[in-house]
């Protein structure tokens, strides 16, 4: 697990980590087994405690845990804009008299009392409250005890009236996660969602950047440089077929990067307006079917723009079985937003059948495929309980902030699998292989399948990226190499098929070479015999599209 | 002549008619005080028992006074036993010491707690009270589990039940935890409730477990 980290100035304090957010130390969670091994690991200078201003008794209880370790400690006592809206008043100088430690009252999407929050951290203390010793040894009660206790030291400085009325945003809220205005919301929210990332970033931006930027300014320019080397592989390697800057780093930066910001972007607004965790609850029920919670609706929203980004994002699931299904379902029927694009301009040549059936059987196998996942693959439904935020209207700068943290995140993480992917395919093909391999998948592709020789090609592509393959399909299908029947099961080959080779290799990381191993073999036998399948039941049916 | 000694005299009398036993020497044996003849007596000018020759019963009054200690002691162990999870030998002790000292409304709500219960652990019969004729047509009982709370209710949190160590665990670094304060505002397709200021969504399965003493609507 990896944590953020931030650099800062605060009196002898420099380095920042944030941790995962948890309710009580004792939590169970891998997220509290982490901050307990890092608490006790002797490194940590000061805490910053940030607890949720209307729910002090539960911070409170947090703090007395805390304490235990005797470190010393600042409170931050966030969102106090919104307890104070619901009548919650907190007499903050007595409650920082109460424990010895500063507590600072703040607002942070506002930047409100950061900067006294900072003075306050260099002179962190040790807590002067300490949780009563606990007569006994069960877990149970010692929570129960410490949460007694948390409530007396609450009564002393909180006070409560009745909450002003319901503002708009927390009718919003209400309707968002009722179902007969919930669902229509969330349709809308996820179609606008793609508009944004399918049509605005994985079109247009794209088009700007692959075409307009690299294609006409960039890589002619480099190319006048890169003639100049005497070596003919250099050349190859930097700008050849498989080279690393015109497929590794165009499809990186010009292709996967725009649809990645728009999506990012998209994702934080939902994030930081409180929807999601709303949309996770209407979902909750069709994914238990899948062996998975509400929670399991977020990586797989986040399939359709990345399924490389989605399956590192499984990290958020509770259990091994979770991430296990969804790495599964994403990898196998989810189509990223590039894919998504090709595929819609292919599909929209054909009858509009097409279009249904395609999507139809998709949406069949998603469900049959995690229903069946689900009764094999061993372990528990952990139980969804989800803390619902209250609605807020975002803050462009801090949704803005947050996308950049992720972009640079995955310039750092994912561009190296890029050029690594991009490199191995260089390598087999100055040594031959990709030729070989070549003309050993035209069994599959004429007779299995029914495809033109020249299929191999497309399915090749698809394996690297498969937004190239689609591409290179729809080049090849313009020349009317293909009929609709063929394109149907081409696509659908290629969705079931493993996205790129970057989301293989961040499955194998994620996922652990056993399970990955499994997914991947699977994928590849499960999309080519429902191909076959579904030619010889085209053909037998006599369909055309 | 004390109180205990003239609730526990009460209660022999009422233990003895139920084993179809009148006599004197039976009252005075079940009694759990020292009881003597003398005291029996005292009670007949209290016009609450009746002592002919050796056959003790009831006046009108004294039956009264005997079926609301009997109704305490049994109502207390029930809940001793079903609510608490008490062995037997603490169930007896801790009724004695519980059947003097509840005031009328508070076993009315016990009693409408458990369910109006006809029998103490022990099978034998619990008088009813005015609540259970009274109530007697009304389903809903003051706790239930918090996945049948109905859209608008709302309530304190009586208990979380215990078999599931991780669920319970959870619930309670959450803050559910007995005597918050929940209230229910959706109930498909999961539940959604507050506590006291945060919302949360749970599967029905988990709201199960949490037992809620049901309030009145503000």
């Amino acid at each position: 697990m990896e944590l953020d980290a931030g650099w800062l100035s605060a009196g002898p304090y420099r380095l920042l980590l944030d941790t995962p957010g948890f309710y009580s130390l004792q939590d169970r969670s891998e997220d509290a087994h982490l901050v307990r091994e890092l608490l006790a690991g002797g490194q940590v200078g000061a805490v910053l405690l940030v607890l949720d201003a209307k729910n002090l008794a539960r911070g409170l209880k947090l703090l007395l845990e805390l304490s235990e370790y005797d470190i010393p400690l600042t409170v931050a006592l966030n969102m106090y804009d919104e307890g104070r809206q619901r009548g919650v008043e907190v007499d903050v100088s007595r409650l920082s008299e109460i424990l010895g430690v500063d507590v600072v009252s703040t607002v942070a999407t506002e930047g409100r009392g950061l900067g006294q929050l900072r003075r306050a951290l260099a002179v962190a203390r040790r807590p002067q409250v300490r949780l009563e010793p606990a007569e006994t040894a069960d877990e149970i009660q010692k929570l129960e005890a410490a949460r007694i206790q948390a409530e007396q030291l609450t009564s002393q400085v909180m006070s409560s009236r009745p909450a002003a009325r319901a503002t708009w945003k927390e009718r919003l809220g209400e309707l968002s996660r009722k179902p007969l205005s919930g669902i229509p919301i969330a349709v809308l929210v996820l179609f606008v969602t793609y508009l944004f990332v399918g049509w605005f970033g994985a079109g247009v931006l794209v088009d700007l950047l692959e075409v307009k930027l690299f294609g006409q300014v960039i890589l002619p320019w480099l190319q006048g440089w890169i003639d100049q080397i005497p070596w003919q592989w250099v050349q190859e390697l930097l700008i050849g077929d498989f080279g690393l800057l015109t497929v590794g780093l165009v499809l990186s930066l010009a292709i996967v990067l725009p649809v990645l910001c728009t999506f990012f972007f998209a994702f934080a607004l939902m994030e930081d307006s409180g929807y999601l965790p709303r949309l996770s609850l209407l979902t909750d029920r069709v994914l238990r079917k899948l062996g998975l919670n509400g929670k399991g609706v977020l990586p797989l929203v986040m399939g359709l723009s990345c399924v490389t980004m989605a399956v590192l994002s499984t990290r958020i699931l509770d259990s091994r079985k979770h991430r296990t299904i969804a790495t599964l379902l994403l990898i196998l029927t989810v189509p990223c937003a590039p894919l998504l694009s090709v595929m819609l301009v292919l599909l929209a040549r054909l009858s509009f059948w097409a279009t249904v059936v395609f999507f139809g059987l998709l949406l069949v196998q998603f469900f049959i495929v995690g229903a069946l996942a689900n009764l094999l693959i061993p372990g528990k439904r952990p139980d969804f309980v989800l803390e619902l935020p209250p609605m807020r209207a975002p803050r462009l700068k801090s949704t803005l902030t947050k996308t950049g943290h992720q972009i640079s995140w995955f310039l750092k993480e994912a561009i190296p699998y890029f050029l690594l992917g991009t490199f191995v395919l260089f390598l087999l093909d100055q040594l031959g292989a990709l030729d070989a391999l070549r003309s050993g998948l035209q069994p599959v592709s004429v007779k299995l399948l029914g495809l033109p020789q020249e299929s191999a090609d497309v399915f090749f592509m698809t394996v690297v990226r498969r937004e190239a393959g689609a591409a290179l399909l729809a080049q090849q299908a313009a020349v009317g190499m293909y009929d609709g029947v063929q394109v149907v099961v081409t696509l659908m080959v290629m969705t079931l098929m493993i996205p790129c080779i970057n989301s293989v290799l961040v499955m194998y990381k994620e996922r652990g070479f056993l399970t990955a191993s499994a997914i991947l073999v699977f994928v590849v036998v499960y999309s080519l015999m429902v191909g076959g399948l579904l030619r010889s039941v085209f053909l037998w049916l006599g369909v055309e599209f | 002549m004390d109180d205990h000694l003239r609730d526990e005299l009460l209660e022999a009398v009422w233990a003895c008619r139920e084993a179809g036993r009148r006599e004197l020497s039976c009252v005075l044996e079940i009694a759990h005080a020292e009881a003597d003849r003398q005291d029996v007596e005292e009670m007949t000018r209290m016009e609450l028992l009746q002592l002919n020759r050796d056959e003790v019963s009831f006046t009108e009054q004294g039956e009264e006074a005997a079926r609301r200690i009997i109704r305490r002691h049994r109502l207390a162990e029930r809940l001793f036993a079903d609510v608490l999870g008490m062995n037997m030998e603490q169930i007896e002790e801790a009724a004695c010491t519980f059947e003097h000292a509840v005031v009328p409304e508070v076993t009315e709500g016990i009693c409408t707690l458990l369910g109006h219960p006809h029998e103490c652990p022990h099978g034998r019969p619990i008088p009813p009270g005015k609540c259970c004729r009274e109530r007697r047509q009304e389903v809903k009982q003051a706790v239930m589990p918090l996945a049948e709370v109905l859209c608008g209710g709302q309530g304190r949190v009586a208990y979380v039940r215990t078999q599931n160590h991780d669920r319970l665990h959870l619930l309670l670094s959450m803050g559910i935890a007995p005597g918050t304060h929940i209230s229910v505002h959706q109930r498909t397709p999961v539940m959604v409730v507050t506590v006291e200021q945060s919302e949360f969504a749970m599967d029905r399965e988990v709201a199960e477990d949490v037992y809620v003493w049901l309030e009145p609507k503000a």
